[in-house]
């Protein structure tokens, strides 16, 4: 019993291992043989892959498999292969397969935000089979024509030693780049007599105005996360000459916005929010369900999120109560009449990449596989989903059908949407505009997303790098720490657990656990970058 | 000469010894069976992969061909020590585990002695039944129930502001200061009934004569208890002590890790929070597992240590 104590709490993680290959093994949820004939009973040679992704929330209360929606299947149909999916809950559990060793064919993940290092990393740790060019050309055609169309697109899916990492997801239009910002009720504002709010100032006094007048609990709820988007996204930065928190770039310099005396006006400015009992004294516990809750009951007036989850969302389930009406704000500046420095800002290519792995036996055959995405009619499914039952094609245009723009279930737009198309999230395919244009059925979402998006984000955001393999090591240890230390104490400033009067303080603290190093790294694979 | 004969002779004879006892206890040999199964399994044979802490892991490559890390494969533990956070990490863990022990260690104890004391049955049992029932709660469950009491509104957090202890509406969780009582008092709530079930069954293994001796002698209820009650079970509370020391620094880190959030990481984050950041979230496998490493490696001093220092003061230990 002693020893085992001991044993345990050392090898937890490679414990934690051989309980994720098991945990895999119940998530894999293989089709059933009837399924199986009624596609395949032809063409007795078709492909079989293994196909690893999380589960989307959009749909997984109510099938266990992306082969149970009517797209998984449409898709085995068109292409010819059969899918086996293993599903996994989170990141955690994909990191934990990813430790096993043993991969699915194809991995669907977002290796940028959630495996350190990236995909390069993922290439040197041999999990990513790295695509040469001649492969790509051979075995997916319509890709390699994608990526050819654009210069910037080929540039943003390889690694500093250049290879093609994968199959992405591409924005196919500047409008798809941006929205996310600030919610606000707009039915109080003009109840109160308040236009909306643009520099910083009258912001603070909206939010005043909110607790005042209207006697509301919580004028501005977010959650920890929310406020970190806040500040990373440059949302309410631009009023302190600040552009964001994040890493930018400033004719050509690499920059972070948390490493500089701008910063602190930014947390000044926050903390007296916070003081006044203007932003919710919770934000650091609360949970995203719960600013939900709260923006739905009016207990809160103003918070965060994107144009279509959240401000649709919110819109849609509450579009039977009268008086309630939401509108997006353009980013916060100093004077009426500026433009904001930054703002949500995709780069190409985004969210998740499609992978082969080195695990797979017929790298050729997944290469066709995802190849399909690129196609006409690959581009069309995995948009639109099925003609004739999830759009139709008017006047050369595809318009969703009531099916899933008026889900008769009771489905919102979202769930409906993700039976048939993945468009909301991503896949090997490019985004089209016409699916965010109806998407956003109400014209607060439009309003919402042309006054999210004017901003010069643009000119400031990092391209999408990959750090070299050499240095990933110590770019992760950095950054990780890094984060760490930054977040904590921005909820400290902003708190005022820690007094602002300490920020050289904070500043030194970051110089001595390497900021200068790690802002070096990132220049470095900027310039690559630029070099390719 | 003689020396070796008998050595051989003890080996034979284990081996004979073995098989007999396999003949005549093959029932108790079976039952065994499984428990040997598990912790070959889950116990003895994870210990392989410890070679990793000392590797540059990576999964595709596997245990074997990875490449041993920098300063003859130290690289990941010096990294460890030299990092911002390990005195902090240190600290966290002492500092939370300690105040655990001091509290959730005697407090079954005197629970057990005071049930010992109560006459009414239902009454105790009752007691008893409602003390251990949250050890039965999955700890997921168990931390989104110490969310909602000591939350904005919770009624802990109410009733401590209402005393003028926290600012009311607002978490203790958001508070550094709250972490420690909150984890500390939240893990008595848990444990304090089931811990206490060893010592009640110990309590009623005592030989009833000695009370009857005692009485005669004039001992009154609290003598009793003093002189008959405590050392009788004394053995059982040293053993549960030297296990209980066993874990001091493998804090549950599915509850701290459920609780904490970066506003509190100062008091909060510890080396087993650390090494799941570290390792399942950031995918640096060889360094965390060199963190846990390091873990367990303390834990077993502290239980050698411990051990010794029983035996030495009472005679007592576990071997």
């Amino acid at each position: 019993m002693r020893k085992s104590n001991f044993l345990k709490r050392g090898a937890a993680l490679l414990l934690a291992g051989i309980l994720a290959t098991s945990f895999v093994g119940c998530g894999a949820k293989k089709e059933t043989p009837e399924d199986k004939t009624n596609t395949t009973t032809e063409e007795e040679s078709a492909v079989t892959l293994t196909f690893g992704m999380t589960t989307a929330s959009a749909w997984k209360e109510r099938y266990e498999s992306f082969t149970d929606l009517p797209l998984g299947k449409e898709l085995q149909k068109q292409t010819g292969v059969n899918l086996e999916m293993t599903h996994v809950e989170d990141k955690t559990a994909m990191n934990l397969l990813l430790a096993t060793g043993e991969y699915p064919d194809i991995i669907s993940y977002n290796w940028q935000l959630n495996y350190t290092g990236g995909e390069g990393k993922a290439i040197e740790d041999g999990v990513i089979y790295g695509m040469s060019e001649e492969f790509v050309k051979e075995n997916a055609p319509d890709y390699w024509r994608v990526l050819n169309e654009n210069p910037e697109l080929l540039k943003q899916v390889k690694t500093p030693s250049g290879d093609i990492f994968g199959f992405a997801f591409i924005l196919g239009d500047e409008i798809l780049k941006g929205g996310y910002g600030l919610i606000i009720r707009d039915d109080w504002c003009e109840e109160l007599g308040i236009e909306l709010p643009e520099t910083a100032d009258e912001y603070y006094e909206m939010l005043k105005a909110f607790k005042e007048k209207k006697g509301v609990e919580i004028p501005l709820s977010v959650s920890s996360a929310n406020l970190g988007t806040m500040l990373d996204r440059g949302i309410i930065t631009s009023p302190f000459n600040l552009v964001t928190r994040e890493l930018y770039l400033m004719d050509g310099k690499v920059q972070a916005g948390f490493y500089q005396q701008e910063y602190k006006d930014a947390l000044a400015w926050l903390n007296k929010l916070y003081t006044e009992g203007l932003l919710d004294p919770n934000f650091i516990t609360i949970d995203e369900p719960t600013v939900t809750s709260n923006m739905l009951t009016g207990k809160a007036g103003a918070s965060v999120g994107s144009v279509g989850s959240v401000l649709g969302n919110w819109l849609s389930t509450n579009k039977d109560v009268a008086d309630y009406s939401l509108a997006g704000l353009k980013n916060l500046v100093a004077q009426k009449g500026d433009r904001a420095m930054y703002g949500h800002y995709n780069t190409d290519v985004v969210g998740g990449t499609t992978v082969i792995t080195t695990e797979c036996e017929d790298k050729e055959a997944a290469a066709k596989f995802l190849n399909y995405g690129y196609s006409e009619e690959g581009h069309m499914l995995y948009n639109f989903g099925i003609e004739g039952v999830s759009y139709e094609m008017i006047d050369g245009k595809p318009i969703y059908t009531d099916l899933v723009m008026n889900n008769p279930d009771g489905l919102t737009s979202q769930q409906a949407l993700s039976e048939y198309q993945l468009a909301y999230g991503n896949g090997p395919f490019v985004q089209d505009k016409d699916y965010l244009l109806q998407y956003y059925s109400t014209q607060e979402q439009i309003d919402a997303l042309n006054r999210l998006t004017d901003n010069d984000a643009k000119n400031y955001k990092l391209p999408r790098i990959t750090i070299s393999s050499d240095l990933v090591s110590e770019y992760s240890s950095l950054t990780s720490d890094i984060k760490t230390y930054q977040d904590e104490m921005t909820m400290k400033f902003i708190t005022g657990v820690e007094s602002l009067n300490n920020y050289d303080k904070y500043l030194e603290t970051l110089k001595n656990m390497g900021v200068e190093r790690l802002i070096e790294i990132v220049q470095g694979a900027v310039d690559e970058y630029n070099s390719r | 000469m003689k020396k070796s004969k008998k050595a051989a002779g003890c080996n034979v004879s284990f081996g004979i010894r073995l098989k007999k006892d396999l003949k005549k206890n093959y029932a108790a040999y079976l039952i065994f069976l499984p428990v040997l199964i598990y912790y070959i399994i889950f116990a003895y044979k994870p210990m392989y992969g410890l070679i990793i802490a000392f590797k540059n892991y990576t999964p595709a490559k596997g245990i074997m061909e990875s490449a041993w890390a920098d300063n003859y494969g130290l690289g990941h533990f010096i990294k460890f020590f030299n990092s911002y956070y390990f005195l902090r990490l240190l600290k966290n863990t002492l500092t939370i585990s300690l105040s655990t022990l001091l509290v959730t260690f005697p407090a079954p104890i005197i629970l057990a002695l005071l049930l010992n004391e109560v006459r009414a049955k239902k009454f105790k049992k009752t007691v008893q039944t409602l003390s251990y029932m949250p050890h039965f709660i999955s700890t997921v469950v168990i931390c989104s129930m110490i969310h909602l009491f000591v939350g904005g509104n919770g009624f802990i957090t109410n009733a401590l502001s209402a005393l003028g202890l926290a600012e009311g509406g607002i978490s203790l969780l958001s508070h550094e200061k709250m972490f420690v009582p909150t984890y500390v008092i939240s893990e008595l709530w848990q444990t304090i009934g089931w811990s206490a079930i060893i010592y009640i069954s110990a309590l009623a293994g005592i030989d009833q004569e000695l009370y009857e001796a005692a009485r005669i002698d004039g001992a009154n209820r609290w003598k009793q208890t003093l002189h008959i009650t405590i050392p009788s079970i004394m053995v059982t509370i040293i053993m549960m002590f030297i296990l209980k020391i066993g874990t001091v620094m493998s804090l549950g880190h599915e509850k701290i890790i459920l609780l904490y959030n970066p506003g509190i990481y100062n008091t909060a984050d510890v080396i087993s929070s650390y090494v799941y950041r570290k390792g399942l979230l950031e995918s640096n496998w060889s360094f965390s597992t060199a963190v846990g490493f390091f873990n367990s490696v303390i834990n077993l001093t502290l239980v050698i240590v411990s051990n010794k220092i029983c035996k030495k003061k009472t005679d007592m230990g576990l071997w």
